[in-house]
């Protein structure tokens, strides 16, 4: 979904007359925390599934963190609540996301079967015995979208968040803002 | 003590009871919530999440119109929400929109209060369209009476809420303001009816497609309204560029005038401040329009920051501007103006310093309605003689406009047919100001300075009446010269001397019908003799001529060496008091001289020793005598 929202981006931003050489201005601080926040989740998830409870609301917590301290960044408010919702649900449901059968077995009948038989990954089968179902994998995105993919109400603010970032930054000559972090930038194509 | 109390108490009452009526309204919301709630499936969560986003979508991009209002597509959901998903969907969804708006725009009193009222009031609908036989989650186009039944229950339930809302705040009585808000307003009405329409073919595409429907549906809306928004971002722009002036962003001529016109019909009490830039002809003419733009530009910002929301600042034309000040009488529209003068005066403009004085000033003449102007012509009218009479005097000042005509029908005493007369006179006094703008303030002060000395030499009360009307009127002959004459720049050929001469005639013979002014008629005729008998029309001399005619002789030639004339800067008092002493014998009366030197030396704060002075260093005087004659003559 990441990457969804950013074409997307680069998509509105195209038709709203943006230029993609402003996306070379882009600044966001502390990025580099999203290399321990995705070792963290995969370690939890191939080496140490007992730890998997922490592991997963863990990474979560540091891409919310990055995001937070990046907020006066059009549109990362959004990005930040979707990641609160994924990191919520994650929480109380033992570092797993609650997927909903259905739709799963719609999407791919082979992780169905996985799942079916307990837990895929981070993943697991929605029932009585999960929290929060609400913010579960319910979304399922299907053509004319061209990315069939079952997503939760996280992702989606999430992309919509990275949508409106990459859109208006295309728009913006993001020179004359505030930025200034030494520490940590990366630009963004 | 206690009253003050009081007073604090009624102050936050308004706010307390609005924060009561939020709490009863959310106590109402969740009990119904609670008792209505049905188990969501995570699929049903989709369906809600996305009336939530398209909801919050539609409820923040609202639609403006011309007059002021603007609309939003969220009551069409929210009648989607209602007819097709029940009380469950309309509450969560409305909870939820709390959470957005409150993350988007703080004001979480205001968000609360909305969506209670709008969720408690479909609610109370949904029983409407129940008992007309309406179906939840089952649309029939057939039963349109249970549509309509609906959106005549919501309006009625959302206005009952608003009018509460409304009637809290601004502490009115409740049916007054229902009666405003319903009756008043029949656009909203219509514009309700609209949405209604918009939210029933919702739901058609709902109940046809599912989620598929609505999205695309909420999509064309949100079209729609960038579109409409993008109209009215047009629209704005049109409408500035028609009001507004293109270099200073102040309000233009055009707009100052239907301004004017529009408070004049209203009746409003209004001052008027016309503003004019001294010698900016000067400061364009020596660096160039550019330059003069740049100062325009920056006299407008610096007027437009003083006045603020006191009054609408326009550019009248050229380096002239106008300020209408509502509510405002001439005194304190002529604080406003002192204050803003002061502020360009003391500003530092750059190359202000090739101006006459050093600095960038500004003229500023005042007129009110009704006090002084009576209607929009005459309150123009007399701003504008107000400045013209700052321009011929000291520039960097602010009059208020006087009237002496009707000062002197107060003394006169004057009787009806009479005032009527006075009345025509000063028609004809304003009109021959319009032909020569000079003479307004001119004679004016020919008035101070005759009575001045009238009073010096002894003479009665009586006498100095008529010696003050008779300095008044004493250039009306010359509403008979042509404007070519008057203000012609060169030299006169003999022909428009022979004209310019015969105005102190046709003076005296406006004059002669009126009986009561026959004591004036030699001031008129004579008031350019000579002491020497060389002057005009009857070539006089010495005591034959009338002395208040020789009084009048002094006092209008001193005035026109010690004002502004737009070919010479004028001279100082010290320049004119040897002028005159140099004309004695010839032009004027000595022993009159002597007195009204003394006259202008207690008035000036002149010393009588630096006269003294002047007189016996036998200073070179830069006017020649001959010039003043020319002066005086014309």
């Amino acid at each position: 979904m990441l990457i969804d929202g950013i074409i997307l981006g680069f998509i509105v931003g195209f038709f709203r007359g943006g230029s993609f050489k402003n996306l070379l201005n882009i600044r966001i601080s502390y990025l580099w925390l999203i290399i321990p926040a995705y070792i963290i989740q995969r370690l939890g998830i191939y080496l140490f599934p007992d730890l998997l409870f922490l592991a997963v609301p863990m990474s979560y917590l540091i891409i919310m963190i990055i995001f937070y301290l990046n907020r006066h960044q059009y549109g990362f408010i959004v990005a930040i609540l979707g990641i609160f919702a994924n990191f919520l649900v994650t929480l109380v449901n033992k570092g797993r996301m609650p997927v909903e059968m259905s739709l799963a077995q719609k999407l791919d009948p082979l992780e169905y079967e996985y799942l079916n038989s307990g837990t895929y990954f981070k993943h697991v089968p929605m029932s009585e015995n999960t929290y929060l179902n609400f913010l579960g994998d319910i979304f399922y995105i299907q053509p004319p979208y061209p990315h069939t993919t079952l997503i939760s109400l996280g992702d989606l603010l999430f992309s919509i968040g990275l949508m409106l970032f990459v859109q208006h930054s295309m728009m913006v000559n993001n020179d004359d803002e505030k930025v200034g972090s030494v520490h940590a930038s990366s630009t963004k194509a | 003590m206690m009253m003050r109390k009081l007073d604090r108490f009624m102050q936050v009452l308004p706010k307390h009871k609005f924060n009561i009526y939020i709490f009863l309204l959310g106590i109402a919301f969740f009990t119904l919530f609670f008792l209505e709630y049905q188990p969501i499936t995570p699929k049903e969560w989709v369906f809600i999440f996305t009336f939530v986003g398209f909801s919050f979508l539609s409820d923040i991009s609202s639609i403006p119109l011309p007059n002021g209002d603007y609309f939003t597509f969220l009551t069409s959901f929210l009648f989607v929400l209602t007819i097709m998903y029940g009380p469950t969907y309309l509450f969560m969804v409305v909870l939820l929109l709390v959470v957005c708006n409150y993350f988007y725009s703080k004001k979480l009193r205001v968000h609360l209060f909305n969506s209670f009222q709008i969720s408690i009031s479909a609610y109370l609908s949904l029983f409407v369209y129940e008992s007309l036989g309406g179906v939840v989650g089952a649309l029939d186009l057939a039963n349109i009476k249970a549509i309509l039944g609906f959106s005549a229950a919501f309006i009625l339930f959302n206005s009952t809420f608003m009018t509460i809302y409304l009637s809290i705040i601004d502490n009115t009585p409740f049916l007054k303001q229902f009666q405003d808000l319903l009756l008043g307003n029949k656009e909203m009405v219509l514009i309700f009816g609209l949405m209604f329409l918009i939210g029933l073919i919702m739901a058609i595409m709902v109940e046809a497609s599912g989620l598929v429907g609505l999205i695309m549906f909420s999509l064309l809306l949100l079209a729609i309204t960038i579109m409409f928004r993008k109209y009215y971002e047009m629209f704005n722009h049109m409408n500035e560029l028609a009001n507004k002036d293109e270099l200073t962003g102040l309000f233009n001529h055009r707009y100052f005038q239907t301004q004017l016109k529009q408070l004049i019909n209203k009746n409003t009490k209004l001052s008027l401040l016309i503003i004019d830039i001294d010698y900016f002809k000067s400061y364009n003419d020596f660096y160039g329009h550019v330059e003069g733009d740049k100062i325009l530009k920056l006299v407008s910002k610096i007027i437009d920051g003083y006045i603020g929301d006191k009054g609408t600042v326009c550019r009248y034309g050229g380096e002239e501007f106008s300020i209408i000040l509502p509510n405002k009488d001439e005194h304190e529209a002529y604080e406003i103006a002192e204050g803003l003068r002061h502020k360009i005066s003391n500003y530092h403009f750059d190359g202000q310093e090739i101006l006459p004085e050093h600095q960038l000033t500004v003229s500023i003449g005042i007129s009110s309605f009704p006090s002084i102007g009576h209607n929009k012509e005459s309150l123009l009218m007399t701003a504008d003689e107000a400045l013209y009479k700052v321009k011929h005097t000291t520039r960097n000042n602010t009059f208020i406009y006087s009237s002496v005509v009707d000062k002197i029908e107060k003394e006169f005493n004057l009787k009806s047919e009479d005032i009527g007369v006075m009345r025509t006179l000063k028609v004809l006094l304003s009109s021959l100001n319009f032909k020569d703008r000079y003479t307004y303030g001119h004679t004016e002060r020919d008035m101070e300075y005759a009575e001045a000395l009238a009073r010096k030499i002894g003479l009665t009360e009586e006498d100095i009446k008529f010696i003050r009307i008779g300095s008044l009127l004493h250039d009306i002959g010359k509403v008979e010269v042509p404007t070519e004459v008057l203000n012609k720049k060169g030299k006169l050929t003999d022909d428009e001397w022979a004209i310019l001469k015969n105005h102190t005639i046709w003076g005296e013979q406006i004059i002669k019908p009126i009986e009561f002014l026959t004591p004036i008629l030699p001031m008129i005729r004579n008031h350019h003799e000579r002491y020497d008998g060389r002057g005009y029309p009857d070539q006089l001399a010495g005591e034959n001529i009338h002395l208040w005619a020789r009084i009048l002789t002094i006092v209008d030639s001193y005035d026109a060496m010690t004002s502004n004339r737009s070919y010479r800067k004028r001279k100082t008092v010290e320049e004119a008091i040897l002028e005159l002493n140099h004309e004695a014998g010839k032009q004027f009366d000595p022993y009159l001289v002597d007195k009204f030197i003394e006259v202008i030396c207690e008035k000036e704060d002149v010393h009588k020793n630096t006269y003294d002075l002047l007189v016996l260093g036998q200073q070179e005087v830069a006017v020649t005598c001959e010039e003043i004659n020319k002066e005086k003559a014309l």
